[in-house]
């Protein structure tokens, strides 16, 4: 029975007694062909890495985060060595596939079930579902925008709505912030709400990571707190809500003679939507003849919201834990040769 | 590495001792290496010994891992190869001098920036981070380790430093597949994406493209009657090693791992 650990010599199954059957796609599956993509990998990732850096102010401009969109959206021929990457990635996938079929099948047929006889298998495995979350990552990944979260309930986009509940910021002793703690609540359409905490390194997550909503800045924000009768919302700049049955939205805040006042464009009554100034305790009529009150404009604590989507970060979950796992079945081989090495002759000695 | 720290509390006159004994100690190890080997093991243990209290001190008075300067993380490079070192020792001049002049060398630079301690800035508040770097530095210190075997290896040719290679890639390969899982979901909390095209984050896919093509080397057949092909990718590898933990933070300019 072959050993566990036993290297598997690929394209080149069963030695010496049975004649090997001609295998004209054993190169596909071959450690040389997988050592050959490895070393191209890195040296056009290693021409990337200077390429971008050199480029970052003209064609790479537009490469963030694990975007690949970019490199094909303005394409150049500063993005060479990405083009190059492809087909390579693809042949080192395709080699890694046939070379864990051809091992994990051998090894199972010759009745192998130790579990560290699979452990390459398993990180092989990982590599494969790596490269489907930098595809999924790279080409369907959405930034959806900075959202302020304050005390009104706003849109947050993947999250239904948010507000601000609370904002504890715990500070060093110079001052800067040593952690964050934004308890917000959110609101399904169904109308169920749900409270979760906000911080650095603490984002609102859904789906597995795939919807993300990160702490980008936190402080205070002006808000316009208006009502139309029993009704009423809270807005900070450039957010909106509907009152009367009519949508409401604070366009900016200014403080002419001390006393701040809102910018807000609603449909008042007999007409198309108007923007005016409102100070606080100032009414206005909206179509329909409801009433629209700007009760107070305050300053309020707020977070920004950076929401994003990035469906690539399940799949990389899974390679993690892929990766995590074979590295722990491998643990054999990396634990230190009882005996084996301390008993052989030292080298150089 | 992670984004640079704040100014923090004073630092007791007292911690800068216990760095610079810990680089005596890798002095007298050098001076065992040229001397009798065999002694080098002694010396390098008690540094790595002081070096472990200097940071458990630093550590203490920031109420975070110590590693949010350039002192702490030459420092924490040089302990990273000493620890290695103690743990894999060949009493061999071949092999001990490349690693300690390594080790000397972070040492140095360590001793050169400094001492004062900062806070660990927002974004490093996480667990992630006192797991992610600590994986990648003793995975630098098994690269660094098994690059002075390949100089052994080219030094006397001697095939017992072979497996020593092999051991040491595999360590590091599984210690730095650990540190990027770490690192990859520090990003996905902070950032929102595993992975970022920025130069720090591509040269740890080549390192670890590096390390798993290395790992299969033995395996390969056609490489069989090639001997020099492990060590000269191990000291590739170092030289790699050496672009990914420096080079991206002075050659490349703007990273969001840039030292502070
Ligand atoms: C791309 C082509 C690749 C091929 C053809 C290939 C093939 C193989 C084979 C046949 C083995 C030995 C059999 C076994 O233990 O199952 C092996 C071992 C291994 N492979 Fe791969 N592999 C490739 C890529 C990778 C990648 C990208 C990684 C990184 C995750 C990787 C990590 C490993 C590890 C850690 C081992 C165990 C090494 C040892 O035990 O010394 N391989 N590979």
């Amino acid at each position: 029975m072959p050993s566990a650990d036993a290297p598997v010599t690929l394209g080149r199954p069963g030695a010496a007694a049975v004649p090997p059957r001609p295998d004209r796609w054993g190169w596909l599956r071959s450690q040389g062909l997988g050592i050959c993509c490895g070393l191209a990998t890195m040296l056009l990732l290693a021409i990337g890495s200077v390429v971008m850096a050199a480029t970052r102010d003209g064609a790479s401009a537009g490469v963030g985060l694990d975007d690949l969109t970019a490199f094909f959206a303005r394409p150049s021929p500063v993005h060479l060595w990405l083009y190059a990457l492809v087909p390579v990635a693809a042949l080192y996938a395709l080699n890694t596939l046939l070379a864990t079929w051809e091992t994990v099948t051998t090894r199972w047929r010759a009745g192998l079930r130790a579990p560290r006889a699979y452990a390459a298998a398993v990180m092989h495995l990982s590599f494969l579902v790596a490269l489907l979350a930098h595809l999924a990552g790279g080409f369907l990944s959405v930034e959806g925008g900075a959202h302020v979260v304050a005390e009104g309930w706003q849109p947050l986009p993947g999250f239904g709505e948010a507000r601000l509940v609370t904002l504890d910021v715990d500070e060093l002793p110079n001052g800067m912030p040593r952690e964050v703690r934004a308890a917000v609540e959110l609101r399904d359409p169904a109308g169920r709400v749900e409270s979760r905490v906000v911080g650095y390194n603490q984002p609102l997550s859904g789906g597995w990571g795939s919807r993300l909503a990160l702490l980008a800045e936190l402080g205070q924000v002006p808000v316009a707190r208006l009502a139309s009768g029993e009704e009423s919302c809270a807005l900070a700049q450039e957010q909106g809500c509907v009152l009367g049955g009519e949508r409401v939205e604070v366009l900016a805040f200014a403080e002419p003679r001390g006393r701040r006042a809102a910018l807000v464009r609603a449909a008042p009554a007999g007409g198309g939507p108007t923007v005016r100034w409102m100070a606080p305790g100032e009414l206005v009529a909206l179509r329909g003849g409801r009433p629209l009150l700007l009760v107070e404009a305050a300053v309020v604590p707020a977070v920004l919201l950076r929401v994003r989507e990035a469906p690539g970060n399940p799949l990389a979950l899974v390679a993690a834990v892929l990766l995590a796992v074979g590295v722990v079945m491998m643990w054999r081989r990396l634990a230190p040769a009882s005996g084996g090495a301390s008993a052989r002759r030292v080298p150089g000695a | 590495m992670g984004p640079p720290g704040v100014m923090g509390p004073p630092s007791p006159a007292a911690l800068a001792f216990l760095l610079q004994g810990a680089a005596a100690c890798y002095g007298l190890a050098l001076l065992a290496a040229l001397l009798r080997p065999r002694w080098a093991r002694w010396p390098l243990a008690l540094g790595v010994a002081l070096q472990l209290g200097w940071s458990l001190w630093r550590g203490l008075l920031i109420g975070f891992l110590p590693l949010t300067n350039k002192t702490e993380s030459f420092a924490a490079a040089a302990l990273a190869v000493a620890l290695v070192g103690v743990v894999a020792f060949r009493p061999a001049r071949a092999w001990l001098l490349p690693l300690l002049g390594v080790l000397g060398a972070a040492m140095a630079t360590a001793l050169l920036f400094p001492q004062g301690l900062h806070w660990p800035p927002p974004l490093m508040r996480t667990a992630w981070y006192p797991a992610h770097v600590p994986l990648s530095f003793l995975a630098y210190g098994c690269w660094t380790a098994a690059a002075a075997g390949g100089v052994a290896w080219f030094t006397d040719r001697d095939p017992e430093w072979l497996p020593l290679l092999d051991r040491l890639g595999l360590w590091g390969f599984a210690l730095w597949s650990l540190s990027m899982i770490c690192g990859g979901v520090w990003g996905v909390v902070a950032w929102g994406a595993w992975f970022l095209w920025d130069p720090k984050v591509v040269w740890s896919v080549i390192l670890w493209f590096h390390a798993s093509t290395s790992v299969h080397v033995r395996l390969t057949p056609s490489l069989a009657g090639r001997p020099w092909v492990r060590p000269a990718l191990a000291i590739t590898g170092f030289l790699l090693v050496l672009v990914a933990y420096v080079g991206t933070s002075f050659l490349f300019g703007r990273s969001s791992h840039a030292f502070g």
